[in-house]
């Protein structure tokens, strides 16, 4: 591939913030250096001819499996499922203020 | 002892399940300090279960085929009520409600669990070195990694912290760890084993398998977790096979394919281990098959970009808000902050590089050149697997390239390490079974493996073939040497 596609910090910046993950400068100075080494190795994929080859998602690509759409009464109960939360208030989870 | 033997013993009294989880749970004690396998110990849990099994057996009551037997899990798996970590800091103090449902199958038949044991952070490593915990060590050789992510899984066996574990194999790290211990490895076919309860990393590769001492022992486990499950939709309703009974037959008639490219690029011993093995199994009258896989050599690449991109998607759930670690945020911080904070905090380097790396390479401009071509090379390399398949029963190769590698080798080169894999990733790309046997030890201790794989949901084959290769290899000794000394006091 070329480098055109190659992995820098402002694109590691970018996909960073789409990942929701904070980095400083300088690990985004380290991560871009280190990506670029797997992008470049990965272009290996780029010379084989795959135009005519469907992709394949999944070892198993028929209908999934789905279960009956009825109650398993297997449900968490509500302090089950808070009970692991690291804030939380009246049965809610806590988060910032989302809306003023 | 082998866990066939240890069942057999405790349903026949000769020994009593607790006397045999307290040998367990010390020798667990005596070898932590030395190996750093175990993230959680359950004692008491272990003891109890234990108890219930000797009061089961003393009231004449029926056992299950694993009554009494001690195991560890990988902290992948989710056991009610203990600790589940993934191996990272994010989800410390993270304790789930319910088990996984192979959990529920081993409690069904008997089992007890120990504990659970060490893994790269999220099972994204080939060496056990990005567990949060530090890494575990090789016990035949106490400088060395002992593969992963798996690791911890299979440490705890090869040192004999009971006679069994479930690991989860995404891309080798069942097979990997167990090769470099001298253990009996087995990934199933995608959709044998239910994946409910279980830490998703990639998806479209994530299986659970049994680690063990001995094929059968293997064969053992798999028939207790393998089947259908309500509660995981990609399990398949494949009839399961008597697997034991597959490692009594015969070699004989088995089409065993060779792939000459793979016998490249490995270290003098590894290579003569595949080609010893591929002569004893001739000499146990199978018949061998040149096979070729055109765009093997593609896989690693082809693996490492899907399961990135799988990762970025799964990943996205550890948010700081419903479970897992929180950043600390001033007043007027906003949601953005704490998700961004909270994961910049709660995941390692490599975890990080790989959601960041699976985010772009399925972001706008990108995701044709990368992704999308990943899935495309993945449709080729499971065409070859199918042609070979038809002139063959099984195919022979190596599990990784060397034997245990010093720890620290590839920390500072992502793709060297991810080059480890280069064996294993296409049994995951193609949902095939493959399995890793022990076949000796080299000049220098370590042990030797070789990597079987056969058609989908065909495990019986595979434990066929992997009997044979296990009764005819050299036997590794009953155990690590290195660990016998550091135990006794030696270096």
């Amino acid at each position: 591939m070329s480098d055109s596609n190659a992995i820098t910090a402002e694109i590691v910046a970018k996909a960073a913030r789409l990942s929701r993950i904070a980095l400083s400068e300088d690990e985004r100075l380290v991560m871009a250096e280190q990506l670029e080494r797997v992008r470049a190795w990965a272009a290996l994929l780029q010379d084989v001819p795959v135009a005519d080859v469907a992709p394949m998602l999944h070892p198993h690509e028929g209908a999934m499996r789905l279960r009956a759409d009825e109650d398993t009464g297997q449900t968490l109960t509500v302090s089950e499922v808070l009970a692991n939360a690291p804030a939380q208030a009246e049965d809610h989870f806590l988060v910032p203020r989302v809306v003023g | 002892m082998s866990l066939i033997a240890c069942a057999r013993a405790i349903a026949t009294g000769a020994q009593t399940a607790t006397a045999v989880t307290e040998r367990a749970l010390s020798r667990i004690v005596a070898a932590e300090p030395h190996l750093n396998a175990m993230v959680h110990v359950d004692s008491d849990g272990a003891l109890a279960q234990a108890a219930r099994v000797d009061a089961a057996m003393a009231a004449g009551g029926p056992l299950g085929p694993l009554a009494g037997v001690p195991l560890t899990i990988k902290d992948l798996i989710a056991v009610a009520g203990l600790p589940l970590t993934a191996g990272s800091k994010m989800l410390a103090g993270y304790v789930p409600a319910r088990d996984a449902s192979v959990i529920v199958r081993l409690r069904d038949a008997g089992a007890v669990i120990l504990g659970k044991t060490s893994l790269d952070e999220f099972a994204m490593g080939s060496t056990n070195e990005t567990a949060v915990t530090g890494p575990a060590r090789n016990p035949w050789d106490l400088g060395r990694v002992p593969g992963g992510s798996s690791g911890g899984s299979a440490v705890a066996v090869a040192a004999g912290y009971g006679y069994g574990s479930l690991g989860t194999d995404t891309g080798g790290s069942v097979r990997l760890p167990a090769a470099l211990c001298g253990l009996v490895g087995l990934k199933p076919t995608y959709g044998r084993v239910s994946r409910s309860g279980v830490v998703a990393y990639a998806s479209s590769f994530d299986q659970v398998g049994p680690m063990a001492t001995t094929v059968r022992d293997a064969a053992r486990l798999l028939a207790v977790i393998a089947g259908p499950c309500g509660e995981d939709a990609t399990s398949r309703l494949e009839a399961v096979a008597d697997y034991e009974a597959a490692c009594d037959l015969p070699a004989r008639g088995l089409r065993v394919g060779v792939v000459r490219s793979w016998l490249e690029g490995l270290t003098t011993e590894t290579h003569d281990a595949v080609l010893s093995t591929q002569r004893r199994l001739e000499a146990a009258g199978a018949v061998t098959v040149e096979v070729t896989l055109p765009h093997a050599h593609l896989a690693v690449p082809a693996y490492y970009l899907i399961a990135m991109s799988e990762a970025s998607a799964n990943l996205a759930r550890y948010d700081g808000v419903r479970f897992g670690h929180r950043a600390a945020l001033e007043p007027d911080d906003d949601l953005d902050t704490l998700y961004a904070r909270s994961r910049a905090e709660g995941f390692g380097a490599e975890v990080k590089r790989r959601i960041i790396m699976g985010t772009w390479a399925l972001s706008s401009g990108y995701y044709e050149a990368y992704y999308d071509r990943a899935c495309r090379v993945r449709r080729l390399i499971h065409g070859d697997l199918e042609a070979a398949l038809r002139q063959c029963d099984v195919i022979l190769g190596p599990t990784a390239p060397s034997t245990a590698w010093p720890l620290g080798s590839h920390t500072h080169d992502p793709v060297a390490a991810y080059q480890m894999d280069i064996y294993t990733t296409v049994a995951n790309l193609a949902g095939l079974p493959a399995m890793s046997v022990p076949v000796g030890l080299s000049a220098g201790g370590l042990p030797l493996a070789i990597q079987l794989m056969a058609g989908a949901f065909d495990e019986a084959t595979l434990l066929r073939c992997a009997a044979s290769v296990e009764r005819d290899a050299p036997a590794l000794p009953s155990a690590p040497i290195a660990l016998a000394r550091a135990l006794s006091g030696g270096v």
